[in-house]
């Protein structure tokens, strides 16, 4: 059961992708795009999914649709304000510094999805990762402390609470 | 030196806008001519014509329609070579092994993580243009160049291990490429093979019913046509350029433990 419900998500995302991409809606492309789509995921789930997926997961989903909204309105509009105002005054304040900024989610999703989003909003970018000691170094703009935790606070502490949610 | 810059901007932007000026003035001769000269008009009129099917190739994209009727031919010879140059390359690597556990880290894990969700999107956007070539442009070259990126990707972000770990040896692309290039030419003479079954006329390379032959492929699938041969050709032809392509970068990225051997062969020659 578990198994199956990996290759259903991973049908279902490659279907949706498929469907937006191919830009028809004929009975010609649904159903080639729904065959195809089904030989695809067999092929490919493994590499997507590792593990296993449970029903409960399902609820991730909300979570996921919600950190979407959360992202794009708050947290870029935030970081976008502030590096227009920076950029447009007659006097920037800047303290560029490469800081440590470290992670607790389990997943290599979540550690993902973390990075992408801190590099994603402007004055921030994910510079390496260190899966070991479970480390970012992040280029900070406005790098304010160069303690571990305080970055995390300042930096990526709202993301992390919404990836351990969606992936773990 | 801050003249010398301001020259050389100044004289790229004059000959940009001179040239510019010229073509609009109409200096090199019209670009498009309003009029359609009567061969291409004769295309476009024809691609999709049900009522002159034995001039049609019953496709709604005219390029795919020459690409693999009106010059089918010439797309077959043109496969051909692209096969030939891909024998070619493994040819001049001839001996070598794959090998695993040379190494080969990969990018880091967030590289990693983002491509395995991008691997499916690649591979069925590849094939949504491949299986649409005779409804909108792209078709099997296009389509299998898509497909062609994922060992590349792969082979990149993962490492040569991780491709061949999972089963895409170059004996085995070279097998689906070969199937792929069998497609075509099966394609090609299906007709003509069910014409000589049946007792009746039929043409090498012919798609729907011409003059002389009532025989044709299936013409819709579904609520769209289907080109006839095209589709079955793009298919094909996808598969083939897919596996190729991957095919020639795997062996060009090979690694020099690999190829150690079949080098020394060339050495015991001299």
């Amino acid at each position: 059961m578990g198994r199956l419900l990996g290759y259903l998500a991973v049908f279902a995302m490659t279907y949706a992708f498929y469907v937006v991409f191919t830009g028809a809606i004929s009975v010609f492309s649904l159903a080639i795009g729904a065959l195809m789509s089904a030989v695809v995921s067999v092929v490919v789930k493994p590499l997507v999914i590792p593990g296993e997926l449970r029903a409960s997961d399902l609820a991730r989903l909300a979570y996921l649709v919600a950190y979407y909204f959360y992202y794009m309105a708050v947290a870029e509009v935030r970081a976008h304000a502030k590096i227009a105002k920076t950029v447009l005054s007659r006097r920037m304040e800047i303290s560029p510094a490469i800081v440590e900024v470290p992670y607790y989610v389990k997943t290599s999703y979540g550690m993902t999805l973390i990075a992408g989003s801190i590099t994603n909003t402007p004055g921030t970018v994910v510079v390496q990762v260190d899966t070991e000691r479970r480390l970012f170094f992040v280029h900070w703009l406005f790098a304010t402390t160069f303690e571990p935790g305080k970055a995390r606070e300042a930096i990526s502490v709202d993301f992390e609470r919404f990836a351990r949610r969606i992936f773990g | 030196m801050r003249i010398r810059e301001v020259v050389i901007a100044v004289s790229v932007a004059l000959v940009v806008l001179l040239l510019a000026y010229v073509i609009e003035a109409g200096g090199l001769g019209p670009i498009a001519p309003r009029e359609l000269r009567e061969l291409a008009a004769s295309y476009l009129v024809n691609a999709y014509n049900p009522w002159n099917v034995t001039q049609s190739a019953l496709s709604l994209e005219a390029v795919t329609a020459i690409v693999w009727d009106y010059r089918g031919l010439d797309t077959f010879f043109e496969t051909s070579v692209l096969f030939a140059s891909i024998v070619g390359v493994s040819l001049v690597f001839r001996g070598y092994r794959e090998r695993l556990g040379i190494g080969g880290r990969g990018l880091s894990e967030i590289v990693k993580t983002s491509t395995r969700v991008l691997l499916p999107l690649i591979l069925i956007a590849g094939v949504s243009v491949a299986l649409h070539g005779h409804l909108t442009p792209g078709g099997g070259f296009q389509g299998g160049s898509f497909i062609a990126v994922l060992l590349v990707l792969m082979s990149i972000v993962f490492s040569l291990d991780f491709v061949v770990e999972r089963g895409l040896t170059s004996g085995r692309l070279l097998a689906l490429r070969s199937v792929g290039l069998i497609g075509v030419l099966a394609t090609s003479v299906a007709l003509l093979a069910a014409g000589l079954a049946l007792g009746v006329e039929a043409y090498i390379f012919q798609n729907v019913a011409r003059e002389g032959s009532e025989l044709s492929m299936p013409q819709w699938l579904l609520d769209r046509p289907t080109g006839g041969t095209l589709i079955f050709f793009n298919m094909f032809e996808a598969l083939a350029v897919a596996a190729g392509l991957a095919l020639a970068f795997l062996v060009l990225s090979l690694r020099e433990e690999e190829v150690r051997e079949a080098l020394g062969v060339g050495e015991w020659y001299e």
